[in-house]
């Protein structure tokens, strides 16, 4: 291979473009192919060989005792940690013949220390390495933030008057459609008159106002396809310093302005018109409209590289308001405060961020009669299903007169939950504990969970079989040969959902308040249940995981196919599919770590 | 036997003693891989362009001292060649005389056996420069990788065809392909065939070779 191509290959390979030209020069100096057939062991813990090694094509699995950790594929390499600490307890075998690069030791080691961001991506723990990938990912991904288009955004309807009109009747018009700006329809091209164009032309040159509208109006208006990229309108408008660019359809058809102003807004919050429209929704349907748009919302703040976890927190808000909203159109206003009505599970910690199901109840004060809200329950089902929150398959609803209850026949409830544990009152009490008051009395929920804890003083055996759930799926320690075939994961399954119920535990142990999973590890990180290693760990690897998820997500919503959590592991790019192993080691640590905790062994 | 009698008769032959080394006895485990880009494919007409050539030690191929000659052609190259090998008089502006090219490629190559797809030509034509120079064809024991090849294969009958195309066995044998062909890219691939069947078939006999 020439020195180009070698080179060419491992600057595709994060962190060697990192390398200055004398140290790619120097380390394509030192490398050799090697062969190694099948089966055959490059690395044990008595055997630390003088190379660094870069896959160019086969498969390499990396062991723990008999348990496979990670595997290795094109272009990845392996293993900085046994080079630099001299150690290993880890070994390395061939699962696929294997044609690989190796690096000289020394050669390797030389380049840690002379360079400073390959020295952070081999020394630094996995969270710094987790930061180093990311920033790599989003700089790619953040040319998505580019790929909004014209009609993405919001268009001001135009108010066209023809040439002849006179200026007074303009106006007037322009003030019926609440804008600025007239369009001035001539025989092929349109001109435009604005406010500005006003206060110069006709205020301080003192012209009539009965003039026709084409003595002032300036040709041509400058226009844009409602296809183009809004970059480009952007890039148009700074270029010829204007404020405003008509756009028009394929056939040439008017349809509207498009200022500069909502150009930038678009790119800086998109997340403050639907704010605003939710706001200002004064019915139903105004209201679900709003709330249509959060979709379009999560899709900007995502390509723009937001972090999920905002994202994440984002949505909640707004949908917070969109369910006080509903509640307060349909629960008479009497009724309203004597009942607290209640988001529960993925909902309640604020992590479902396409709406997948809806897991909702109602608790009511004690003395109260239930039955006056039954009806108006039934209808805020209806209307969430209406604005598009997916119906719960288990029936969690607030329609579900089980899910709707005084405080008291709550407070049973969980005690039975609690004495007689079965797997469906373990996922039971595992929703309820993450519920989230989203509309009326908040007290009531409060009391409800003083009561819970306090019921679970003391129980270790039961809290060891809530926390064995956390084991229900196995996670995979290789992302299988990507190379080879379609392959497919549910992250929920084997990634998230082990984070969320082993915090969930360790949250409902020390009687943590906060239901979102990212909160409940700071906390316990705080408390020093988890430390700072595996917190950081945690809080990275669920950043990973969720964002892969909403990915897909977003792209099934594209494709309009029903929403899974499958990841489709042959497309997910190299420095995705790094990150998701690295998550999936993280998660079977923190599967051990919940083992030990709760001594579930004792259980098993 | 026969081939220490000719090793024999070819020593004697030698006209520079400089190059007795290639009668040595070759070193364990080590080979050299090379492959000729050359004017045409008739051996005594035609003449070589470039030269690739890389070491391979056990199971490496010893990346950071690989060979890679131009030679400058006695005549112009004509315009139908160019088509296959790509290599354009201007890309030889900066090519050795044949003379220096072969010596440096005997003192690259040493006593190793030698490793190509088609070996015979290479050596061939590499031979005709050599008895010019020093009196001698190309001693070194060769080894055919397109004949591994052919025995690592089950095959239901004697009759059976099997493609022996450069690229089916690259394919075959799932050898990565290298950016652009050229002498040592193809040394290199080749290389990669060798090390990948030389624990499955005996690398020294050949049926190309005596």
């Amino acid at each position: 291979m020439s020195l180009r191509d070698q080179k060419s290959f491992l600057s595709n390979i994060h962190p060697f473009e990192l390398l200055a030209e004398e140290q790619m020069d120097k380390c394509i100096r030192h490398m050799d192919i090697a062969y190694y057939a099948k089966g055959e062991v490059l690395i044990t813990p008595e055997k630390i060989p003088n190379h660094f090694f870069i896959v160019i094509k086969g498969i390499v699995h990396e062991y723990k005792e008999d348990e496979i950790l990670m595997d290795f594929h094109q272009q990845d390499s392996f293993d900085a940690n046994s080079l630099i600490y001299g150690k290993t307890n880890n070994s390395f075998r061939v699962y696929e013949d294997l044609i690989c690069y190796e690096i000289e030791k020394t050669i390797f080691l030389e380049l840690i220390e002379q360079n400073e961001g390959f020295k952070d991506f081999f020394l630094n723990n996995l969270v710094n390495k987790f930061q180093t990938l990311k920033e790599k990912e989003y700089k790619s991904e953040l040319s998505s933030f580019m790929i909004a288009r014209v009609h993405d955004t919001i268009l001001h309807p135009a108010c066209i008057v023809e040439k002849g009109t006179t200026l007074i009747d303009a106006i007037e018009k322009s003030m019926e459609y609440a804008t600025s700006t007239i369009l001035v329809k001539g025989e092929n091209e349109y001109g435009i008159i604005t406010d500005s164009l006003l206060k110069v032309k006709v205020l301080l040159e003192g012209r009539d106002l009965n003039i026709l509208v084409e003595e002032i109006a300036i040709f041509p208006l400058i226009t844009i396809n409602q296809d183009d990229y809004l970059f480009d309108a952007l890039t148009l408008l700074i270029k010829k310093n204007i404020k405003r660019v008509g756009v028009v359809d394929n056939s040439g058809k008017m349809l509207g302005t498009l200022e500069q102003i909502d150009v930038l807004s678009h790119f800086a919050n998109h997340t403050f018109v639907v704010d605003t429209k939710i706001k200002n929704a004064r019915n139903l349907e105004e209201l679900k409209d709003a709330s249509g748009e959060l979709i379009s919302t999560i899709r900007t703040l995502n390509a723009k590289g937001v972090k999920v976890n905002h994202i994440s927190s984002l949505i909640g808000q707004l949908n917070t308001k969109v369910y006080k909203k509903i509640y307060k159109f349909i629960v008479p206003k009497e009724l309203q405060k004597d009942a607290c009505f209640i988001v529960m599970g993925s909902e309640g910690r604020n992590e479902q961020i396409i709406k997948t199901d809806q897991d909702n109840a109602l608790v009511v004060k004690d003395g109260i009669d239930v039955e006056q809200y039954r009806p108006y329950m039934q209808e805020m089902t209806k209307t969430l299903i209406d604005f598009g929150y997916p119906p719960c398959e288990g029936n969690i609803m607030v329609s579900n007169p089980f899910w709707c209850k005084t405080v008291q026949q709550y407070k049973s409830e969980t005690a039975r939950w609690i004495e007689a544990p079965a797997m469906q009152n373990y996922m039971d009490l595992a929703i309820f504990f993450d519920s989230f008051a989203v509309a009326g009395e908040k007290e009531l929920l409060i009391n409800l969970k003083d009561d819970l804890f306090n019921k679970l003083h003391d129980k270790d055996v039961f809290m060891a079989y809530f926390a064995k759930a956390t084991l229900t799926f196995d996670t995979p320690s290789t992302v299988a040969n990507f190379m080879t075939k379609t392959y497919f994961i549910d992250i929920k399954k084997t990634g998230i959902f082990p984070i969320v119920q082993g915090i969930r535990s360790l949250a409902l142990r020390e009687k943590i308040r906060e239901t979102t999973t990212v909160k409940r590890i700071k906390i316990l990180n705080q408390k020093k249940v988890l430390e700072n290693q595996m917190a950081n760990e945690l809080l990275e690897a669920f950043e990973v995981l969720n964002t892969l998820r909403l990915k897909s997500h977003l792209h099934q919503l594209q494709d309009k196919k029903k929403i899974n959590n499958e990841i489709d592991t042959h497309a997910l790019g190299k420095i995705e599919r790094d990150l998701l192993k690295d998550s999936f080691k993280i998660v079977i640590s923190f599967k051990k770590f919940i083992i030990y905790t709760f001594r579930i062994e004792k259980i098993l | 036997m026969l081939k220490k009698f000719m090793n024999k008769i070819r020593k004697n032959s030698l006209k520079d003693k400089n190059f007795e080394y290639l009668f040595n006895e070759p070193p364990k485990d080590e080979y050299v891989c090379l492959d000729c880009e050359t004017t045409g494919l008739n051996p005594k007409k035609d003449e070589i362009l470039s030269i690739g050539a890389v070491i391979i030690k056990k199971n490496k191929i010893l990346m950071r001292d690989t060979l890679n000659i131009f030679v400058k052609p006695s005549k112009g190259i004509n315009s139908a060649s160019i088509k296959i090998h790509q290599i354009r008089p201007v890309d030889l502006e900066n090519a050795s005389e044949p003379k220096e090219a072969i010596f440096k490629l005997l003192e690259f190559i040493g006593n190793r056996p030698i490793i190509g797809y088609y070996i015979k030509f290479d050596i061939a034509i590499i031979s005709k420069y050599t008895k010019e120079y020093i009196g001698i064809s190309l001693p070194n024991h060769q080894i055919e990788v397109s004949s591994m090849y052919f025995k690592t294969i089950k095959r239901r009958s004697e009759y059976e065809f099997v493609d022996l195309k450069f690229d089916t066995i690259m394919k075959e044998l799932d050898i990565p392909e290298l950016g652009k062909h050229d002498a040592l890219n193809d040394a290199l691939m080749t290389s990669m065939i060798f090390l990948k069947l030389k624990d499955k078939a005996p690398a020294n006999t050949t049926f190309y070779t005596g």
